[in-house]
Parts: structure tokens; sequence; C-alpha cells
């Protein structure tokens, strides 16, 4: 069966057509040999019967008048029936009484009479039939007939049965392989392009309608239903190709924007940093380009600002015989420290004409801007005051690292510890100051936090000590205070080298250069 | 005289002996004879106008065949009819005129050779069996003579004596018969 399932249609169709035509022959066949076969029996009994009834008759007289000769006469007829092989006749007691024999079976016993019986063997019929004559039993007649020609018939019509058979189906082959393509065809055309359609996703395809049976109607289903699946198809490869289009109207909308964005972004940035420029002009602007030349000193400052404007600022102010040196640090960098400190500066200014001491001065100002600016914004702030004449400086510093001092007649550098709060922090600091008596060749140098805490690649801060160090072996070597400022400056770019620059540094310096 | 009777006894003995066994097959035969003829009954047709109820056979001389006849009439009917047996020792004109032509069978002894032909003459159309045992009878106007072949009982048929008694014969029974004119 699972043979039979996986043949194709076209093979099933003959199957079928060839087990029906089998069955039906042999069938047909079957009963038409064992009929015939039944017939022929029966008509063989018969006749053996009907023999037996006339040879009997015939030989009542025989029997009655003892007339062996006459029997044994009337059994020689049966010569003329050549599948008889055997006859006898017994008298009233069931003595032998008449008996005939086919040519060449002469040896043969004879059995005791019987009733009326009839024997069927395996090749012969045998009879026994009583002979009566009106009412009265005169005596048996006994027929034995060979059945192997009857044998040799029903030979014969198997032979023609199985010829009948071949040719059956040979003829049921060739109408099943005419025929089958009458329906196989149509379901072949179907699956042949049921495949096609599967592989190729052609939806265009059509099957050919063959009849009007139900695989017409299949094949008209079929092509109805392709029909819908290409519209569909075409409608969803419609909308998709539209989609596609309209994102790629979009992507292009949006490339054009962000190009435009691009630039704008662009001029805008360009804007930007002509504004900063302009800003870092205007705060380089707020610091002296050139130092103030004062007999017997050499004044030297410079800030270089982390970004493009800073947080940091130096300013000299000289005025009645006195010099004042100031640095100043605003928290943050950038325009966020930029604007307080161009506010700074005015305000430093307009302080610095008001006058007064050092601790005033602080006390203003830190009062000012503690008003002034947001409470994350302070400042820190140191100012030396140098009496030209006596060469007495006044020191001050609220917040910025401790102002170096070097002693040239030691040769020590040393960090003035003047504690204050930055400006803008609480509104009731106090300042002092601190005197110091400068001699020829002494230096301050007031730093910003920038130096300082300038880090190198492992995180290092350049420090204190480093500081000091190098400022001392610039002053022991004799230095300008421009060179000196150069110098640290380079050892601080190069400590900190290939890293950013963090925040502003400003380095301002005071040599007593004495002539 | 009780001697010379024994010797001759002894003497006579093997014709005695034959004789008995003559005698013997005489009663054998006699026997088979009885049987043929009640046979012949229901082989020969007579008129209608003949069968009242019973069949009426005449034996006229014969010491063996009688006595068997009855035995066997005894035993059997002929066709379902009674039998009835008429003994005659001899022939009279009377009995020739009167009684033969009703009997349906009349067997005659071999003493009638003489009587014979005028016997068959006055039964002829009177539908009367005439059966001898007599060599020659069937020649001389007897319709059924028995005879010996081979030891063997046969009987002859004299068709012309049939006919004119007025009778018929199965075939069947012409056909074992031995025809004779």
């Amino acid at each position: 069966m699972k043979l039979f399932r996986s043949l194709s249609i076209r093979k099933k169709l003959v199957a079928i057509q060839i087990m029906t035509a089998c069955i039906v022959l042999v069938l047909a066949g079957v009963a038409f040999v064992v009929g015939d076969i039944a017939d022929s029996e029966k008509e063989m009994l018969s006749q053996l019967s009907s023999s037996a009834l006339i040879v009997g008759q015939n030989c009542v007289t025989s029997l009655m008048f003892m007339d062996e000769e006459a029997a044994t006469q009337t059994l020689s007829s049966l010569n003329l029936q050549p599948h008889i092989t055997q006859a006898a006749i017994y008298d009233e007691a069931g003595a032998v009484f008449a008996v005939y024999s086919r040519q060449g079976e002469a040896d043969f016993i004879f059995p005791s009479p019987q009733p009326a019986t009839q024997i069927f063997t395996r090749n012969h019929i045998e009879l026994f039939e009583p002979i009566v004559h009106d009412t009265r039993h005169v005596g048996t007649i006994y027929l034995r007939a060979d059945m192997t020609g009857l044998r040799e018939k029903i030979k014969d019509y198997v032979l023609d049965a199985l010829i009948v058979l071949a040719v059956g189906l040979t003829i049921s082959l060739l109408l099943s392989f005419f025929f089958q393509k009458n329906v196989s065809n149509p379901i072949l055309n179907l699956a042949a392009a049921t495949r096609s359609v599967s592989e190729t996703d052609d939806y265009s395809r059509r099957v050919q309608k063959e009849s009007d049976d139900e695989l017409g109607e299949l094949c008209d289903g079929f092509n109805k239903m392709l029909e819908q699946i290409q519209h569909r198809d075409s409608e969803l490869r419609e909308a998709r190709d539209t989609l596609e289009r309209r994102v790629e109207e979009r992507t292009r909308e949006v490339e054009e924007l962000s190009a435009q964005n691009l630039e704008q972004e662009r001029a805008l940035r360009r804007e930007m940093e002509k504004e900063l420029q302009t800003a870092h002009d205007m705060q380089m602007s707020l610091m002296p380009k050139k130092s103030p030349q004062v007999p017997g000193f050499d004044l030297a400052g410079r800030c270089n600002p982390a970004s493009d404007v800073g947080g940091d600022y130096f300013q000299y102010f000289r005025q009645n015989g006195r010099l004042s040196v100031s640095l100043a640090d605003v928290t943050g960098h950038a325009m966020e420290a930029a604007v307080p400190v161009m506010m700074f500066s005015g305000l430093l200014k307009s302080q610095m004409e008001i006058g007064g001491s050092l601790e005033e001065i602080f006390g203003r100002l830190n009062r000012s801007l503690h008003g002034t600016l947001d409470r994350r914004t302070f400042i820190c702030f140191a100012m030396g005051e140098l009496d030209i004449a006596t060469r007495t400086l006044h020191l001050s510093n609220g917040g910025c690292p401790y102002p170096y001092y070097f002693q040239a007649s030691t040769g020590e550098i040393s960090e003035l510890q003047l504690d204050a709060y930055p400006l803008a922090i609480r509104p009731d600091s106090e300042y002092r100051a601190q005197l110091i008596q400068l001699e020829q060749g002494d230096r301050i140098v007031l730093c910003s936090d920038g130096i300082i805490e300038a880090e190198n690649k492992e995180a290092e801060i350049f420090g204190f000590e480093r500081t000091a160090e190098e400022i001392q072996k610039g002053c022991i070597d004799g230095l300008s205070a421009d060179a000196l400022i150069e110098r640290l400056m380079e050892k601080v770019n190069l400590f900190s080298i290939d890293v950013p620059q963090g925040d502003d540094m400003t380095c301002v310096v005071l040599n007593v250069s004495g002539d | 005289m009780r001697v010379s009777k024994l010797l001759l006894i002894l003497l006579l003995n093997p014709v005695i002996l034959w004789a008995q066994i003559d005698a013997n097959e005489e009663a054998r035969l006699a026997k088979f004879k009885a049987v043929f003829i009640y046979n012949f009954v229901e082989f020969v047709k007579w008129p209608e106008t003949k069968n009242a109820g019973s069949i009426t056979i005449g034996v006229v001389s014969n010491s063996f065949l009688l006595p068997t006849l009855e035995a066997v009439a005894r035993k059997r009917k002929a066709s379902g009819e009674e039998i009835v047996i008429k003994k005659h020792v001899t022939v009279n004109d009377t009995l020739i005129a009167q009684s033969f032509p009703s009997y349906h069978i009349l067997f005659v002894g071999p003493a009638l050779t003489d009587e014979l032909g005028m016997i068959a003459e006055s039964l002829a159309g009177k539908h009367v069996l005439i059966i001898g045992d007599t060599d020659g009878f069937a020649k001389k106007g007897v319709a059924v003579n028995f005879i010996l072949i081979d030891g063997k009982l046969k009987f002859e048929i004299n068709t012309k004596a049939l006919s004119r008694a007025g009778l018929e014969m199965h075939s069947q029974l012409l056909k074992l018969g031995i025809l004779v004119e």
C-alpha cells in the first residue's frame, strides 16, 4: 500500500484499472469454469443415467428369459459411448449376468450390486440403477464412465480462461493508458503549474481547462485563485514600491535637511568661533600687553588660557609711587569664567582708583562680588603693593596658591603663607597683608593653580615642589622675569606633554633688578 | 427273486442313476419353463374382452411342468392378475371346441403330436397362445416352442402361428426367440 501511495497518479489510474479488470476477469473466469465443470458433470451424469435406463430396459427381457448373450450384446452397444469403460447387468439375485468392458480394459473386478447410487471417484463416475419391469425388480445395471475426457475439457477451459484473462488485461491496459490521460493530464498539469508557481513566483501562469467535470472545476478554481493572488501580489508590490519611493524621498529630504543643518551649524560655529575670538581678544585686551617700565624692577606677566577665553587675569596698577601687581582666578573657565573676569576687571580698576589699604580693597571687592556673583562663582585673588622707593611689598592673598619668595641673599625660595577665603564666598571675610622688605635679586612669583595642577599622562600634578624648584633654578640662573616665566611655562608644557591643557595658566614675576 | 431283483437293480444301477440325473434336469428345466411361461404373459397382448381379471393357463399332459407351474403360481401373480391352471390329461372335441378357446395359454405336451394340427386350426383367431416343448412343434403350429441349445433353455417363435391365433408379441421377446416359419 505504501508502494501504491508513492506511485504517480498516472500509474495509480492504470493500476486501479488493471486491478479491476483482473478481479473481474478472474471472477468471471472462475465462475465460467466452475459453472461449466458442474454443468459438464451434471450432463455426463444424466447422460449416464439415461444410458443406464435405456440399456437396463433393453435387458429386461434378457434377464427375464435368462439370455446372457442377448444382454451381452445389448451392453456391447455401449461402445458407441467411448467414455463408458465398464458396464454390468446383475440378475434379480445379484449375480453378474452380463458384462461389458471398453477395449483394453478387460481386467476389471466388478463390484457387487447396490441400490441406485452414484459414486464419484477421481477419474470415474460409477452408477448403479435397478432394472424394473412394471413394478418388479428384475436386476441391476452398473455403469462406470471415464472422466479424464471431462478433466481434459476442464484443462482446456482453464487455458481458455487464462488466454481470455491475458487478452482482457492487455486490452484493459491499452484502454487505461489511452483513457487515463483524460483524468491524469489535468491533475499533472495542475501539479506542474503549482510547482512552477511556487518556484518562480510567477502568478500570471494559468492552466488549460480540458474537461467540464470536477477536474475542470478544479482548474477554474486554481486559475481564479492564482488571479486573486496575482492581484494581491501586484497590489502588495505597488504598495511596497510606493513605500520605498516615499522612504527614498524622505531620506533625501532628511539628507538635504541635515546637510543644510550642517552648513548652518558650521556657519554658527564659525560665528561662534569668531565671537569667541572676539571675546578672547577682548579678554586679552583687559590684560597688559607690555609690562610697565619701573626703574630698579623687572616685571613680567603672562596668561595662557586653556580655551579661547579663560578665568585667569593679571594686571598692574601704578599710582602715587606704588606699583600694584595682581593675579585673579575665577572658578570655572571658558565663557563661564570669562564674563565674571571682565566684570571683575572693571570692578578692580574702579576699586584701585578709590584706593585704600590692601585689606580695605580686598574687603570691598569681596563684599561687592558676593552681592553680584552667583553662589557657585567665586574669585581667587592675590595682590602685592610695592613701594618703589623703599622696595617694601605689601602682599595679600585670597585663595590663590601661596606666592613664591626668592631671597637672593640666601638663594632660598619660600612660600608666603597667606590664608584667606577667595573673594565672593563670604561677605565678612577678613584679609590681612604681609609686609616684605625686598632686596636686590629678590623675586616674587604669583602663579595660578593651572600651573601647580597641570597633569601629565600618569595623572600626576606638576605640584608646588616642582614649581618652587624650577623657579629657584631660574632665579639662581639669574633669569629675567620674562625668561623665568618662559622657562616655567616650558617646563610645565614639557611635563604635561600630549595632555590637553586643563586650566588657564597665569604667572606674574616681580624681580628686583636693582638698576 | 429277491436276489435277482437286487442283482437287476445293481445291474441297472447306472441306468437308474442316469434316469435320476435326467429327472433332476427335467425338474430344473420345468421350473425355468414355468417362469418363462409366466414372463410370456407380460409380453403378449390379448384383447381386452379376454381379460376377466384372471389369466387361464391350460396344461395338457406334462407331469413335470404342472406342479412347478402351480408352485410358481402360488408365489406370484402374472401381471398382477390371478392365475388359474387348468389340468388336462387328454383332449377331446368338446374340450377343444368349448374350453380351450377361453384359455389365454395352452401348453401342449409331446403326446399331442397328432392332435396338434387340429387343435391349432380350431383355435385360430381365438387369441390362445399355444406353447410346446417338443422338437418340431414350432413347425406344426405351436406359437412358442421351448428347445434346449447347449443345455440352455431357448424358445422358438412361429410368427405365422402367432398372427393366426390373433396375438401380438413384444418386439423384445421376438428378439430373444428363434423365429421359425
